[in-house]
């Protein structure tokens, strides 16, 4: 089934331009990015993030055993039925997508998003295969459709995504204290080849592929809903 | 006994003190199939049962209670699961049923060289129907590679409650899990709709992985409570507040979308148990299934 879709964005690949790209994964992208934290916030004040290493192991796991890489096969499959025209595997992917949220603020976090991403986009970046999407839409599967409907390859768009989750996540722990602004991006560079790896294992990855090991960081995010001071909404 | 103990050693490969059941040869072993179909229908306002099948080593009784629901309890009569055995339990609640169903013991997944043991359950509600989906924890041995599916597929008027707990060795042996492999894979589809996914896996060097702040934080026992249900939200204080501090236990819980779950993590099983019962009590404002005290 991905065969079509892929054959049809490796022809696009060579003239589509990469902008659209960076523009919906600046942090000025009206998508509220700044807001949320997917649980960093109660690991920092948990203790278990506290310092450079304890950030990048926290951050690592997240990209590989975690919601990254969840994030990225799910990116991959709405990319995929966009290309292929295919409406119903569209909507299953989406629907799979916002049932995998596993607490009310990870929800939030990914059905506010992706709603704000495709509006936004539609309004500034409108393309013709680019959905409507009446109901809600989880944000990778928002950030995929767009991808594929400005023929962006999936390559390239899967990269950016991750390393655009990568430094939301160090701004955030920017904020939370524990780090620094060089160390951030220090932060930042090292998590490249891990950001790498986790693109290439999603691309060829099937939906029976999505699974998660952070079981902890999860329930991380049920006790920020009651942490006394908090400064995101996830 | 000494006799049979000693021509079970000799012949079977799932020699367990435990094990009763001692009917998989070493030689050409077989996978062990398992397979429970149960359904209940209202009756002048009464569950009633309408169809039991059942096949291999599983068992459900249906002890007599003085209430208007099934409380039914589901037997492994092997004693456990072996390497690459595969048990599928499949309950229907119709419209307006309410069934409990329990497991008198705690699941043992002994061992694998290698098969991966399945076990899948299909719960499926009608229209304002109930059902309690509680069995005992799953002990994993070392070595254990397990991969379990839960499908529920539920009426929107349905109220569905799932406690599923897993303990990653045998914390009565000092085991740790080494290795192994823990798949589980829920999906619950409300009204056509899929309304809650989740995949939890763990692979490879299990008790490293458990270590991680990220995955359990150095516990070795973990539970999910979820509850959906038409009010499952207006629930959620009534559920914070159920979850006092178990010293060697973390809980939390969230609720959204008609959605209510629970999270624990906890150092044994024992500091699991006592939260997660004073939680199951208090919540279903109902005794713990009787085959869970006994």
């Amino acid at each position: 089934m991905p065969a079509t879709p892929m054959a049809e964005s490796k022809s696009v690949s060579a003239s589509a331009s990469l902008i659209p790209l960076f523009a919906w994964l600046s942090p000025g992208y009206p998508v509220g990015s700044y807001a949320y934290s997917r649980g960093l916030e109660w690991a920092v004040e948990a203790g278990d993030v506290l310092d450079d290493a304890t950030l990048i192991v926290w951050l690592s796991d997240m990209l590989t055993l975690g919601a990254g890489r969840n994030d990225a096969i799910l990116l991959v499959h709405a990319y995929n039925a966009i290309g292929a025209r295919d409406d119903a595997s569209f909507d299953a992917v989406n629907a799979l997508a916002l049932a995998l949220s596993p607490s009310a603020e990870i929800y939030l976090e990914t059905s506010q998003q992706g709603r704000s991403f495709l509006d936004a986009t539609r309004a500034a970046w409108s393309a013709a295969l680019l959905p409507s999407c009446a109901g809600e839409i989880a944000y990778p599967v928002a950030v995929g459709a767009a991808a594929a409907a400005h023929g962006i390859p999936l390559p390239v768009t899967l990269e950016a995504f991750l390393f655009a989750l990568v430094q939301n996540q160090v701004s955030a722990a920017i904020r939370l204290a524990p780090i620094g602004q060089t160390s951030g991006t220090r932060v930042c560079a090292s998590l490249q080849s891990v950001v790498i790896a986790t693109a290439r294992d999603a691309e060829s990855a099937d939906l029976d592929a999505l699974s998660s090991a952070t079981f902890r960081a999860d329930l991380g995010s049920f006790h920020h809903e009651t942490q006394y001071t908090r400064i995101f909404r996830s | 006994m000494a006799i049979a103990q000693l021509s079970r050693g000799t012949m079977y490969a799932n020699d367990w003190p435990s094990d009763n059941s001692a009917r998989v040869p070493v030689v050409g072993r077989q996978r062990a199939v398992g397979r429970i179909a149960f359904s209940a229908q209202q009756i002048e306002g009464l569950t009633r049962p309408m169809r039991i099948a059942e096949s291999g080593s599983m068992r459900i009784r249906l002890p007599k209670n003085a209430s208007s629901g099934i409380d039914a309890v589901i037997v492994n009569t092997a004693g456990g699961v072996a390497c690459g055995d595969r048990f599928d339990i499949d309950i229907e609640a119709q419209a307006g049923t309410f069934v409990t169903v329990a497991t008198p013991a705690a699941e043992k997944i002994y061992r694998s060289d290698g098969p991966i043991s399945e076990l899948s359950t299909t719960l499926t509600l009608g229209e304002g129907a109930r059902l309690d989906w509680l069995p005992q924890e799953t002990i994993l041995y070392d070595r254990a590679r397990l991969s379990r599916r839960l499908d529920a597929d539920i009426a929107e008027t349905a109220v569905l409650s799932i406690f599923e707990a897993v303990v990653f060795g045998r914390a009565a042996r000092h085991e740790t899990m080494t290795e192994g492999l823990f798949i589980d894979r829920w999906r619950i589809r409300r009204g056509q709709r899929m309304a809650y996914a989740d995949t939890l896996k763990l692979s490879g060097a299990i008790a490293e992985l458990l270590q991680k702040k990220t995955i359990a934080g150095g516990a070795r026992a973990l539970a999910t409570f979820l509850y959906i249900a038409p009010d499952a939200e207006a629930r959620l204080e009534d559920a914070r507040n159920l979850l006092g501090t178990v010293p060697g236990c973390q809980a939390a819980a969230s609720a959204w979308n008609g959605l209510l779950a629970v999270r624990f993590c906890a150092v044994t099983i024992e500091s699991l148990r006592d939260a997660a019962s004073r939680f199951l009590v208090g919540f279903r404002a109902a005794p713990l299934p009787r085959v869970w005290l006994s």
